[in-house]
């Protein structure tokens, strides 16, 4: 009975799938694309178990803020550091700010506005600068850049292979950076 | 009363936003330091040179440390730069605030008198060492410098005595040659 039954499924299968060329034909091609389909859902599932938690997907919402401050190029950063310094000293000297009869030297640029967005600037008593852009909203920023000055003498500064006035590449330092920006 | 302030700001940060090393450990390490470096050169002057120069290249660090952590702002003349070192400078980096004393008539140079330098605790210089005039805390000089040059303010800094050298104080001079003024950008006019 068993063997008649299983006797009868393949010859239908014969007669249905093997006998004639085209549905042949037909039958290969329509298994391979079945199977392909299946292997690939399952390895991708399998693989999203696996690396659960290390895909940009899960960890975009961590860098996404980041990408919205609009990564300078250093060569960029160095541009605009090279304009605004210009510029900086040059306000310093034109203030018409006057105490008695002497007039007083500026301290320069504090902010420049723009219509959607507005650049800080603090400048320590060193000379050294620290610059953030934000949005209109945020008006008093230095004591962030304050901040920054501080992780900026304790993680550059104090490393000993950091030469002065060259660009920061420390990764303690961005980390910190990225942590104390996120608290704003 | 702006010495008070300061006083005051440098107590402060010393309580609050210094991480502390044990002394003696510092102590040691400075001098192992200096005696690997007479060992080195051999020769007492070249070693005053050196700590020197080290300790310039601490102070051009260092001080936008203190700045970071103080805030202070800048000070409106030699006098007050004076207190800063003194009272808040040397308090948070080394929990001692040395006198200021024998101002010069123009007001361009002072001395630092410190009773107490914690860099000297545990140290007896050799007879040859004083002879040819080694001084210890050298390295003291250096940092001022460095410090103050940062603050567009180029000084001479040195030494005058050395409890070490068997004087009763030790006493670092400090002399400002001139302000350098901000560097302008040149041109487009």
């Amino acid at each position: 009975m068993v063997g008649g039954f299983t006797k009868s499924i393949s010859s239908f299968t014969y007669r249905t799938f093997f006998k004639k060329e085209s549905t042949y034909f037909t039958t290969v091609v329509a298994s391979g694309v079945a199977f392909s389909i299946a292997f690939n859902t399952m390895f991708e599932k399998y693989w999203d178990n696996k690396t659960a938690g290390t895909k940009w997907i899960d960890i975009k919402d961590r860098y996404a803020k980041d990408s919205k401050l609009g990564q300078l190029s250093s060569n960029e950063a160095l541009t605009l550091a090279g304009t605004f310094h210009g510029i900086h000293v040059l306000a310093s000297r034109i203030s018409p700010a006057t105490k008695g009869s002497q007039s007083v030297k500026d301290s320069g640029i504090q902010t420049i506005d723009t219509k959607n967005f507005r650049i800080h600037c603090y400048q320590t008593p060193t000379g050294i600068k620290f610059m953030a852009a934000t949005d209109l909203l945020e008006t008093k920023l230095s004591d962030v850049l304050v901040k920054m000055y501080g992780l900026y003498s304790d993680y550059a500064l104090k490393n000993p292979f950091y030469n002065l006035e060259m660009p920061i590449r420390s990764e303690m330092f961005d980390s910190r950076l990225v942590q104390l920006v996120k608290t704003v | 009363m702006a010495a008070k302030q300061y006083k005051a700001i440098g107590e402060e940060a010393w309580k609050n936003n210094v991480e502390k090393v044990n002394a003696e450990l510092f102590i040691f390490t400075y001098g192992s330091l200096v005696v690997q470096l007479v060992k080195d050169f051999e020769d007492y002057g070249a070693v005053n040179k050196q700590l020197d120069k080290m300790g310039y290249n601490i102070g051009v660090r260092l001080i936008d440390d203190i700045l970071a952590r103080t805030g202070i702002d800048k000070c409106a003349d030699f006098h007050t730069t004076a207190e800063v070192v003194a009272k808040v400078g040397f308090r948070v980096f080394l929990n001692i605030a040395p006198a200021i004393a024998n101002w010069s008539a123009d007001a361009k140079e002072f001395s630092l008198i410190l009773e107490d330098n914690p860099l000297n605790d545990f140290c007896e210089l050799p007879p040859k060492a004083v002879q040819e005039g080694l001084w210890y805390s050298n390295v003291l000089c250096g940092v001022i410098r460095g410090a103050l040059e940062m603050m567009q303010m180029q000084t001479e800094v040195w030494f005058v005595h050395d409890v070490l050298r068997g004087d009763d104080v030790s006493e670092i001079r400090v002399k400002l040659v001139k302000i350098l003024d901000e560097e302008v950008p040149v041109g487009d006019e």
